[in-house]
Order: structure tokens, then C-alpha cells, then sequence
């Protein structure tokens, strides 16, 4: 419905000729919030990344977001339903958007378990508490050529398709990720596709087809590439010569709302037509942004091979 | 039975008896009021009877739809007036001994094409009225004012009232006193319109050639009109001719449109017949690159009006309308990997039939059917996108008009709506072999029936009450199923309604109350205190009304809306009517008002869509100041508002009370027509300023999975740039006889180009990559205001024979 709403908007603008001006909007005075990405997935250590919140018109640069926004001087515990506690180091780490985060030097995340963090910024403390559910296998997971063929006559592009079928007996809220791997580049994040959350409420206990296309890139936090590749990079389909490795996670409910709301906002937080929501948390705290996120994945890795 | 009852029956006796008595010694004056050019009958003549000796008015009233009057007044010699606006005034001296009926033809004063002098002054109605918060536009008053693109527009006129504000630019919703734009009730010939816009409201569907009468009713509402809790518009159209063929038309840059309207039987059966187009889209077609968004897309809307009606003596009258609109926008992206059409209908169509049963019995009954429904298709690369929702009223409506003592009018009816919604069907296509079409939305089905009793009645020359109540039993209905959602939104247990089944019901009783206190002959005071109830609920996913808007009947979750309004305004004319003025001042308490859930979650809507919605309160208060010159050659009018209105949601804003996103501190409307040569050469002037909406604004943001996040500022605490702009026209007619007319008209909409904000929108711009690989990274992020309409000069050529 936003998407309707986005698209009429466009062809009232084009329709009408409209004129576009900067103007200078006068905003309150801004105070900013710590930003907590935390996340715990079975088999590997929780990672967290705390950062500041920036003013929406502020003029940012590398330096800036070095001194101002990511934040070091904090401490973090983990401790898990069964008790296990394990306070984070401050390290580096390659899932880390900036290579640096929080991580738990031992601990590692187990299914059906849940997880509390803690954490004492100034003298401040926020809470959270998440849970990794159990993994799922796929029914199947293939390489489809088929419908890029017949829409656009192209056997050079192609989509990932899966068959899962669903637990009739839990409410289960899906989360898909991939990563591509070329000789051209390689994705060093989990891009989510598009939903980038979505429950079972309409296929509970079913067969599920599932499309899995590389959708929810965004240019931030991308690899520095040249102009030729940049192109290449922003597909959302996938070509030959691609390693396409897809995560599938289950998550909980808390989480799946925090990525409903937080993607709804990424995707359609620039229509100016549309009523701005909040986006939910499962943080305990004052002034506080973020989420603390439990991931049951499983990856699947799929490779379309170049023909010589 | 003790003393005291005895000596109240007695005092009962005596008091009916005085009535019946006096009743006995006076006759009634009835008829109907034509216009003596084309037959049509007219709504709102005021028919005065003076004392011959002593040149007092004794009694007046004005005619009601089908231009019917009736006074009863004791035997005696009287001088009948029957005056109206723009029409030559007629005056008749009478000799009444026994009720009779008195039909009068009354020659607008224009068509003489001589030098016309108007006799009587403009009657002080406005002033000796009790209803509080009607207002009348003439169809020409409002082809007088300047027009968008030329065409005359009767939302955009309404707009111009004090207490009535527009959406914005570009759309024609309208917001009366604090209420939302789903609380107006649009009529046209009594069967509802369910959304007023063309071309994503930039015109009202009303043909403005085909239109009689346009009546506004935001405060004091009479009992007869119920269903929306702020305003009633009710359009009638035109009847036809009764005398003679007539042909008009216009061609203008955007529009044409073509009338015709003619005698089947000449004095007693006319018909109607009106049509629209715009042809933009024709036009543009040769112009357009291969890689236009438009290029190849359907981008029309039109309209077509028709009426029929049949004297079938002086008792019956029959009359059969129709209303047919519809609206096609498509576009695609220049890779053509981005498609969207959206097509939405208008259809209304309503018989009627007058019956005069005597002098002092009046009967209207009306049969009528109202359509809306929106469709979109959209593909976006893979994804295939179809969206299909509607609404349908099939409704019966009877009333009696009663004049049983002078002095009272008593209007009682039964009016029943059955309601089928259809909330929105979604159908989802993503690739090859796999179409996934979301499980059957449910109609919603409701019925809606109302009984009422309305009354006028002037117990002293000083004082004039309308009192009425109106009781409404509203039910929804089965088939259908209700889900049960646990505290984590899935369905925990449903239950299962048959057709027919009552599954919420309903019992509504709304009190309306208006008097007027007439201080002198020229100044009066005016209250009223109404409750309404609306059992049909419009709620906007965007920040503005858009046609993909979906109209829901109230259920068990949602509740009827319920507004309280009070007002209190002193009315007072001047110069022998010349002037007339008025300050009212209002406040308004509404409960159960809706909203969307923020974080919409579209799963949601294949259960049951009214578990969308979350519910609040609001409250709204103002001043509206009036003041405008009725003749002259200088006439026009000054209309200012201040207003305030708030909401308060628990689930919305952390519960905190937040303004409006319509909320307007000031509206002022200033509109002047100057005429030159009389009936030749016209110029007319409007200025319109407006405070700017609310709107929630984005005040910082962050990152977050490699994306960025907005943090938003608390509800609508952000206001955009004011509205202004002055409009002018011209009006020339270049030859006017009895026979043929023709004229030019140009229009300057938006004189100094203002560029008014239509929405406010935010670009960031980059340099290098958000990556800490790239050491050249910077961003910043601007905000800009997209405006729609620059200057926009008209002219139309408008002719009629």
C-alpha cells in the first residue's frame, strides 16, 4: 500500500510539472542517542556495535563518524537463560560494519536459547533480552533462469528460488540474507533481501515457494569499487561466475518486528506521503535506538558457473 | 384522579382547542416557484407575505427541493413577494378567504438584456434563519470566480467558506471544523458520492453545467441529515429544460464539455444530458520522447451527467438521475521494468418521487444507488501487484413534509442504507510459474436504518427553534468470519457468522438543537447543539486523501465516530441587505476517531482489516468571520478562520495530544468580482491564505545493518510554509440574446507564482562510498519542498443556444 501510495505520488509530480526548491527547515534542538546492533547467532560470538545518532541535516565525514558516532568507551556483558556469562571485547571483527565491535572472546550463541545483554554507557545501563530459535533446513534451493528468460530474454541473469516448508506447530518469522562472490567483487555484509522479515501467518504449516533476490543493497557500507563494477554491484539478480551464499535464519518476534519497522523505514522512510512510524525495540533504557537480535541460521551456498 | 391532573387535562383541552380554533380561521398559500426561462423549479425562493395596511411581513418561508411553499395565514388581503437572487422580484396583492394554490414563473433578471432595476433588497434570511451553519453557492457565483485550467469547480469553491479547508494543493478533500474529510457527506441528488476527486482530486466530478444548487451544511445539522459527523454537501443537479432545446459547451486547453438539455413534452417532461473530457493525454501523445513515463499510457478522466423528470399533474412528479465518472492514470518507468495503472469509478444514479399530498402535506421518497470502487496494477521488475477495493449503498428514503399549526414545520422520515465494502483485494504475482494471490478479503456488509422527526418552529417573532432528533440502528452483518489474534497477531480462534447474522449492532440516538434569538430586524444570535453519530469510517494510510482510501462500516472494533458540536454566532446585515456578516464561533469533542496502527503490517489486511486501526480522541475550536457585499458592481466576500484542532491516541505519539495534519491557525479567502459593463464585461479577483499543515519531520537518523535508519520528530510537531496565491479572471460575453450566448473566459490562476509547498522531501547527497575502506566519504542531507501549480494562464470559450 505505501508502494501505491509512493507510485501515485510520483505520477501526480510528473503529471503536474512540479517545481522543486531547497528550502531550510528549522529544527529543534537535536540530542543524540546511543544506537545498540547487537546480534547473536548459534555457533558464533554475540557482536555488538554501539553508536551514536546523528542530527538529520548534519554535514558527516569519516572523521566525524570516527569521533562522534561509533562509540568504544562502554561495557558489555552477555549472559545466557542457563546463566553462562561472558563480558565483550572491544575488537576487530569482519561482520562488523566498521570492522570493530563488541564481541564475546568464548561464548557462542546456541539454539533455542535465550540471551540478556547488558549494557553501561555513562554511567547508564540498557537492557535487552533475545532468543535464537531452532534452525530449519530448506526443502530445495536452485538456480532459476526460467522467468528472466521469459520476461526479459536474458540467460545472462537469473533468480534463487527455495521450497521450505513450514512448522504447522510454532509462529515462525523468517529472515533471508545472501551474499554474492565473483571475481568482481565480494559482499563482506549479509544483504537482506526484500521482506527483509516476513512471518507464516498466510502459509502457516504449507509448502512455501520463495524468491531470493540480492534487494535490499544499500549504498551504504558498500566496498570501494570502481565505476564499472559499482554497476555490476547494484543488481538484484544474479549472474554467471556467481558463489551465491544464502543465509536463512528464523528469528523472534521482538526481532522480526525491530526489522519490519526499521526496514519499512529504509525502504519508504523517503515518501513524504507516507505517515513516519516508529521503529520497535526490545531495548530497556532511555534515549536509546537499536535492537538486540537472536539468528537461528543455516547457509545454503549455490554457484552458477561461467561458461568458457 | 386528583385535582391537579384533572385541572392539566383541562388546561390541555382548552390549549388544543385555541389551536384548532385558530386553525379554523386562516387559509394556506401554496405552490411551486419556476424559473420562468427553462421551467426548472427553484430551491430556496423566499416567499414573504406583508400586511397591506400596515406593511409588515406576517409570514415567509422558502421553498424547499422541488421548489414547493406553503404559509398559512389568517383570512385576509395580503402582498405576496417572491423573491431570489439574481431573478426579477414579484410582487402580488392578494385577497386570501380560502387556502389556494398561487404557482409562480420567475424571469431571471439577466435574460432581459436590458437595464434591470432589482426592486426589493436581498431578503435578510441569513439573519431570521435558525440554521446556524448552511450555506448556498449559486452555480453562477461560482462560475464567476477564477478556475484552474479554466474550469469551474465546485469542491474548490465550498473551500472558500469560513470553516471549510482545503487538503492542500491539489486535492480536492476538504476539512470542515476539525473533522476529516471522510466526515463530509457528499450528496448528488440525494445518492451519495464516495470520493469527490477527479485526476487525484485536482477537479470535483460536479459538471458545474449540470449542477442547480449546492448547499453546505457544517453545523447545527437537521435531523433529516445524518451518516457523517461534519458537514453535508448536497448537489442537485439541473432538471432540463421544460420550454425549449438548449446546447452548451465549452472548449478550454485541458476540458471540453458539452450540455444538452431539452422538453420531451413541453411544461411536462424535460431531460438533461452533460458530458466531460479532458484530452491532455491526446494532445501530449506526438510530443513525448520513447523513454517518457507517459508515453503510450492511458491519462483521461470524464464524466457524464444525466436527469429526466416528468410532471405527472400538479400533485406527482417523478425525476430519474444518473451520474457516471471515471478516472485512468498509467505510467512506466523508461526501462519499461516499472508499470502502474490506476483506474478508479464514480457511479450514482437516484429516482424520486414528489408527491404534494395537500397544502399542508408534502411527500418525497427517493430510491438510490452509489458505487465507488479503485483498482491499481502495478509491476515493479519480478513483482506483479493488483489491488482491487469498493464500496456500493443501495438506499430508500422517505419523508413528509407536515404543516400542521403556522408557524411549525414538522419534517419526519425513514431512510435506509444497505452497505457492501470491500476493503481491498490483493493479488501478488513474483516470477515465473508462482502466483500467490492472498487469501479472499471479505465484504463487509451493514445495514444502516434512521428514523427522524425534524421541527421549525417560531413560538414568537423574536424567537425561531429548530429542534429534531434522529435515531439510527446500524448493524453489521454476516457472512463473515471473525478472526481472534493473540497478543503476537496470529489467530488464535475465529468465529463464524451466517448471512444475514447480526454480528454488532448498533442503537444510536443524536439530539440537534438550533434557535435563533433576533435581536432587531437586521441583527440575530444564533446556537446550536447537535450530537452525530458516523457508522462509515475513511482512513488515510497517507499523510494525504488519496482514491486508494478504503471505506469501512463500523464493527465491533470499530466504533462509530461521535461528535459533539456547539456554536454560538451573532449574524447581522446592513444597507437594506446589502451587506451581510456574521462572527460564529465553535467547538467540537470527537470520540472513537481512527487512525492506522504505526508499523503497519500488511498480513493483517488478508484477516480482517479492521484490526489495522487503533483509536483516539480530538478536540476542535474556532472562529469563522464572514462578510460579503451582495449587490452593486462591486460584490464579493471576506471569510477568515482561526482554528485549532488537536487529537490524542493512546497508541500513537506515546499517547500524547498532537495537532491535526489539517490543523490551520488561519484560512482567509477574499474573493471580488467587479462588472464593468453589465452583463458584458467582468473581472473577478481571489486571494486565499492558509497556515500551513503539520507534518511529522525527520530531526536525526543512524545506522543500522548497513542501512540508515530516520528518527522522527514527535506527530505532526512540524508546520510547512504557509498557502498563498491570487487568482483573476476575466469574463466576457460576447453576444447574449434569448437564443444564443457566447463568451470567452481567461483565467490566471497563481498571479505572482507562488510556489506553494505541495509535500516536503529529503535528498542526501554523497561523496565516495559510506565505507571505512573510503577515506573521501562525506554525506549531508537536504531538505526540499516540491510545489505543483506555477503560474498557469486559461481560456475558455463557452457558448450556449
Amino acid at each position: 500500500m505505501q508502494r501505491i501510495t509512493y507510485y501515485i505520488i510520483c505520477l501526480l509530480t510528473i503529471v503536474c510539472l512540479g517545481c522543486q526548491t531547497e528550502i531550510e527547515v528549522d529544527l529543534p534542538d537535536y540530542t543524540s542517542k546511543l544506537v545498540i546492533e547487537g546480534t547473536i547467532e548459534n555457533g558464533k560470538p554475540a557482536m555488538v556495535v554501539l553508536s551514536k545518532s546523528i542530527p538529520f541535516f548534519a554535514e558527516i565525514d569519516m572523521e566525524y563518524i570516527m569521533q562522534n558516532v561509533i562509540v568504544r568507551d562502554a561495557e558489555l556483558w552477555v549472559t545466557a537463560d542457563d546463566g553462562e556469562t561472558e563480558q565483550l571485547n572491544f575488537q576487530f571483527h569482519g561482520e562488523s560494519p566498521y570492522y570493530m565491535a563488541f564481541v564475546s572472546p568464548t561464548m557462542r550463541g546456541r539454539e533455542n536459547m535465550g540471551y540478556t545483554l547488558r549494557v553501561i554507557y555513562h554511567d547508564t545501563t540498557y537492557t535487552a533480552h533475545t532468543t535464537i530459535p531452532s534452525t530449519f533446513d530448506l526443502d530445495s534451493i536452485w538456480i532459476d533462469t526460467a522467468y528472466m528468460a521469459s520476461e526479459f530474454n536474458s540467460d545472462t541473469n537469473a533468480t534463487v528460488r527455495c521450497l521450505l516448508t513450514d512448522n504447522p506447530a510454532e509462529n515462525n518469522y523468517y529472515s533471508f540474507s545472501v551474499k554474492v562472490r565473483n571475481e568482481k567483487f565480494s559482499d563482506r555484509l549479509w544483504i537482506y533481501t526484500l521482506p527483509i522479515a516476513f512471518d507464516d501467518q498466510t502459509f502457516n504449516g504449507q509448502t512455501f515457494n520463495f524468491e531470493i533476490l540480492r534487494a535490499g543493497i544499500s549504498s551504504f557500507l558498500m566496498p570501494a569499487l570502481d565505476d564499472e563494477v559499482r554497476q555490476d554491484y547494484f543488481r538484484i539478480s544474479y549472474r554467471p561466475g556467481d558463489t551465491i551464499l544464502v543465509r536463512h535464519s528464523l528469528i523472534d518476534h521482538d526481532t522480526y518486528r525491530f526489522m519490519v519497522t526499521g526496514g519499512n523505514d529504509a525502504v519508504f522512510g523517503s515518501n513524504p506521503f507516507t505517515n513516519p512510524a516508529p521503529v520497535s525495540s526490545n531495548l530497556v533504557g532511555e534515549n536509546v535506538l537499536g535492537n538486540w537480535s537472536g539468528f537461528a541460521s543455516k547457509v545454503d551456498t549455490l554457484v552458477w558457473e561461467k561458461e568458457e | 384522579m386528583n385535582r391537579d391532573i384533572r385541572h392539566r387535562i383541562f388546561l390541555f383541552i382548552l390549549f388544543a382547542l385555541s389551536i384548532l380554533t385558530s386553525w379554523a380561521q386562516k387559509v394556506t398559500l401554496s405552490g411551486t416557484v419556476k424559473d420562468d426561462s427553462n421551467g426548472e423549479t427553484l430551491l430556496g425562493v423566499y416567499v414573504l407575505l406583508s400586511d397591506t395596511a400596515r406593511h409588515q411581513v406576517v409570514d415567509g418561508c422558502v421553498t424547499n427541493q422541488a421548489g414547493f411553499y406553503s404559509i398559512t395565514v389568517p383570512a385576509g388581503v395580503y402582498e405576496v413577494k417572491i423573491s431570489y437572487l439574481s431573478y426579477e422580484e414579484q410582487v402580488h396583492v392578494m385577497e386570501l378567504r380560502k387556502s389556494q394554490r398561487f404557482d409562480v414563473d420567475l424571469a431571471p433578471d439577466a435574460i432581459l438584456g436590458e437595464e434591470v432595476v432589482i426592486k426589493g433588497e436581498r431578503t435578510n434570511q441569513n439573519v431570521q434563519g435558525a440554521d446556524v451553519g448552511r450555506m448556498e453557492m449559486k452555480i453562477e457565483t461560482i462560475k464567476a470566480l477564477p478556475a484552474l485550467m479554466g474550469e469551474a469547480d465546485i469542491i474548490r469553491s465550498i473551500q472558500l467558506l469560513p470553516g471549510v479547508q482545503s487538503g492542500g494543493e491539489g486535492n480536492s478533500g476538504y476539512y470542515v471544523r476539525g473533522g476529516g474529510t471522510d466526515q463530509n457527506l457528499i450528496m448528488l441528488d440525494e445518492a451519495t458520492i464516495y470520493n469527490g476527486g477527479h485526476l487525484f482530486g485536482f477537479f470535483s466530478i460536479f459538471n458545474a453545467d449540470a449542477v442547480k444548487n449546492i448547499e453546505l451544511t457544517k453545523s447545527g445539522m437537521p435531523a433529516y441529515y445524518g451518516g457523517r459527523a461534519a458537514s453535508i454537501l448536497s448537489v442537485t443537479q439541473k432538471e432540463g429544460n421544460m420550454k425549449r432545446y438548449e446546447v452548451d459547451g465549452g472548449i478550454g486547453l485541458i476540458f471540453s464539455h458539452l450540455t444538452v438539455q431539452g422538453p420531451f413534452k413541453k411544461e411536462k417532461a424535460s431531460f438533461l444530458i452533460s458530458a466531460r473530457r479532458t484530452y491532455v493525454d491526446w494532445i501530449i501523445q506526438p510530443f513525448l520522447k520513447p523513454t517518457s513515463p507517459l508515453k503510450g499510457m492511458d491519462f483521461y478522466f470524464y464524466d457524464l451527467n444525466a436527469k429526466f423528470n416528468v410532471i405527472i399533474n400538479n400533485k406527482h412528479r417523478l425525476y430519474f438521475g444518473a451520474y457516471y465518472g471515471s478516472d485512468v492514470y498509467g505510467f512506466q518507468s523508461g526501462s519499461q521494468q516499472t508499470k502502474a495503472i490506476f483506474n478508479w469509478r464514480n457511479a450514482a444514479a437516484s429516482a424520486r418521487w414528489n408527491y404534494i399530498i395537500s397544502d399542508k402535506l408534502f411527500l418525497n421518497t427517493s430510491a438510490t444507488f452509489s458505487y465507488y470502487d479503485f483498482g491499481t496494477q502495478m509491476q515493479l521488475d519480478v513483482y506483479k501487484f493488483k489491488l482491487t477495493s469498493g464500496i456500493r449503498d443501495y438506499s430508500l428514503k422517505s419523508e413528509l413534509t407536515i404543516l400542521p399549526i403556522p408557524k411549525l414545520t414538522i419534517k419526519t422520515g425513514a431512510h435506509n442504507i444497505f452497505h457492501v465494502c470491500h476493503s481491498g483485494q490483493y493479488a501478488v504475482q513474483a516470477g515465473t510459474g508462482f502466483d500467490f494471490s492472498l487469501p479472499q478479503v471479505q465484504p463487509y456488509l451493514a445495514n444502516e436504518m434512521s428514523l427522524y422527526v425534524h421541527t421549525e418552529y417560531d413560538p414568537t417573532p423574536w424567537l425561531k427553534l429548530n429542534m429534531g432528533v434522529r435515531y439510527t440502528n446500524f448493524t453489521h452483518l454476516g457472512g463473515f468470519t471473525r478472526y481472534i489474534l493473540d497478543e503476537l497477531g496470529y489467530v488464535a480462534d475465529s468465529i463464524v457468522y451466517r448471512p444475514g447474522q447480526t454480528i454488532k449492532q448498533y442503537n444510536k440516538v443524536e439530539p440537534r438543537f438550533s434557535a435563533r434569538f433576533l435581536l432587531d430586524s437586521m441583527t440575530s444570535i444564533k446556537a446550536s447543539a447537535t450530537l452525530n453519530y458516523q457508522f462509515l469510517h475513511q482512513i488515510s494510510i497517507a499523510s494525504i486523501s488519496l482514491p486508494t482510501d478504503v471505506w469501512m462500516p463500523s464493527t465491533d472494533i470499530l466504533k462509530p465516530q461521535t461528535v459533539w458540536q456547539f456554536s454560538l454566532g451573532v449574524f447581522r446585515n446592513f444597507h437594506k441587505n446589502m451587506f451581510e456578516a456574521y462572527i460564529d464561533l465553535y467547538y467540537k469533542q470527537m470520540y472513537n476517531l481512527a487512525e492506522y496502527r504505526d508499523g503497519l503490517d500488511l498480513s493483517f489486511v488478508t484477516i480482517n482489516p479492521d484490526q489495522l486501526y487503533v483509536f483516539g480522541k480530538g478536540w476542535a475550536c474556532g472562529a469563522e468571520f464572514f462578510i460579503r457585499k451582495n449587490h452593486g458592481r462591486l460584490t464579493g466576500f471576506i471569510g477568515y478562520t482561526l482554528g485549532y484542532t488537536r487529537r490524542q491516541f493512546d497508541d500513537l505519539n506515546n499517547g500524547k495530544p498532537f495537532w491535526a495534519k489539517y490543523d490551520r491557525r488561519h484560512d482567509v479567502s477574499i474573493s471580488l468580482t467587479y462588472e464593468i459593463i453589465r452583463n458584458k464585461l467582468s473581472v473577478s479577483a481571489l486571494w486565499v491564505y492558509q497556515t500551513g499543515n503539520t507534518m511529522t519531520i525527520p530531526v536525526g537518523y543512524y545506522f543500522y545493518m548497513g542501512s540508515y535508519i530516520t528518527e522522527y520528530s514527535g506527530r505532526n510537531e512540524f508546520r510547512i510554509k504557509p498557502y498563498h496565491r491570487l487568482d483573476l479572471s476575466v469574463d466576457w460575453t460576447i453576444k447574449k440574446t434569448r437564443k444564443w450566448e457566447t463568451g470567452l473566459n481567461f483565467s490566471v490562476y497563481n498571479v505572482y507564482n507562488r510556489k506553494n509547498p505541495f509535500f516536503i522531501f529529503f535528498e542526501t547527497s554523497t561523496d565516495a562510498n559510506f565505507s571505512p575502506e573510503d577515506p573521501n566519504f562525506s554525506m549531508q542531507t537536504q531538505a526540499f519542498q516540491m510545489s505543483l501549480f506555477p503560474i498557469i494562464p486559461s481560456i475558455t470559450w463557452n457558448f450556449k443556444f
